[in-house]
């Protein structure tokens, strides 16, 4: 009878510590899935400003290897280079933040076809008789958007599942 | 320990804006660097780094003359390009694309039918 006392007694103190430690668990998730969903709308932004470099530089390669561009060395070419350096350095960016990419090859590809063998030399226009070219161009954009999207939503579910929202880093 | 190491900086030394393949796509294309500074360099230098990042960018036919350039008109073979020089570039994919020029002309003398 005594013992059956001293268990419920138990029962009770512990119940009243196990609320507390339910309400702070539930704080912290609630805090660190509002860190975790600011943190996806920031990396969203980047990666759509990625995005919409892969598709300028795709407009500018067209409008360079049109017949109604004379020039080999311009705005456009310059535009075109720069472009690709602003690429490389918002998808380091994104790695700094912690998103995993695979997307080197996509990169070399869509660089080598929207640049090409001929860019910036005096018969630049050569490029336009590369069997196919304008389809593996558009392909290959289409294609490292793909990639850069796909590493963007792994890198959500990593973010966003339970364990993540427990531990210590975010 | 290389004897004698050298290095270029194509930014400080060439242009800032490298572009072009051959002498007649202008006065910093592939060929004139090739001539000017990097088979000199290659001539009195067991081993030369080459700075890349003081450029502002580079165009896919002044990287693939100057560097695919090399194994394609045979005057390095891969060994000696690969012992020879080193690249400096804190651009990952310029490194990345850079090679797959050197590769494409290893690639293209070793097999000139495939």
């Amino acid at each position: 009878m005594m013992q059956q006392s001293v268990l419920t007694t138990l029962m009770d103190d512990l119940a009243d510590y196990i609320a507390a430690i339910l309400v702070v668990v539930g704080w912290v998730v609630l805090y660190r899935q509002t860190l975790a969903m600011r943190r996806r709308e920031e990396m969203a932004q980047s990666v759509q400003l990625v995005i919409q470099t892969v598709d300028n530089i795709f407009h500018l390669s067209r409008e360079y290897y049109s017949p109604s561009n004379s020039d080999h060395i311009s705005y456009l070419s310059a535009e075109i280079k720069g472009k690709f350096v602003l690429l490389s350095k918002y998808l380091m960016i994104l790695k700094a933040a912690g998103m995993q990419f695979d997307v080197k090859v996509d990169i070399l590809k869509f660089k080598m076809l929207s640049t090409g063998g001929h860019f910036e030399t005096v018969d630049f226009l050569q490029q336009l008789n590369q069997p196919n070219w304008r389809e593996e161009l558009t392909y290959s954009g289409l294609s490292l958007r793909y990639s850069i999207e796909r590493s963007y939503f792994t890198w959500c579910n990593q973010k966003l599942n339970i364990k993540s929202l427990l531990l210590p880093s975010i | 320990m290389p004897k004698n190491p050298g290095q270029i900086d194509i930014g400080k030394q060439f242009s800032r804006f490298p572009a072009g393949r051959t002498a007649k796509d202008g006065e910093y294309s592939g060929q004139v660097f090739l001539k000017k500074l990097l088979l000199p360099a290659l001539k009195n230098h067991d081993r030369i780094v080459i700075i890349l990042d003081n450029a502002l960018s580079y165009g896919s036919s002044f990287l693939e003359e100057s560097f695919g350039g090399l194994i394609r008109d045979r005057i390095l073979t891969r060994k000696e390009f690969d012992s020879k020089l080193e690249f400096v570039s804190s651009d990952e994919y310029l490194l990345a694309e850079l090679a797959s020029y050197v590769n494409d002309a290893t690639e293209r003398l070793n097999n000139p039918d495939g």
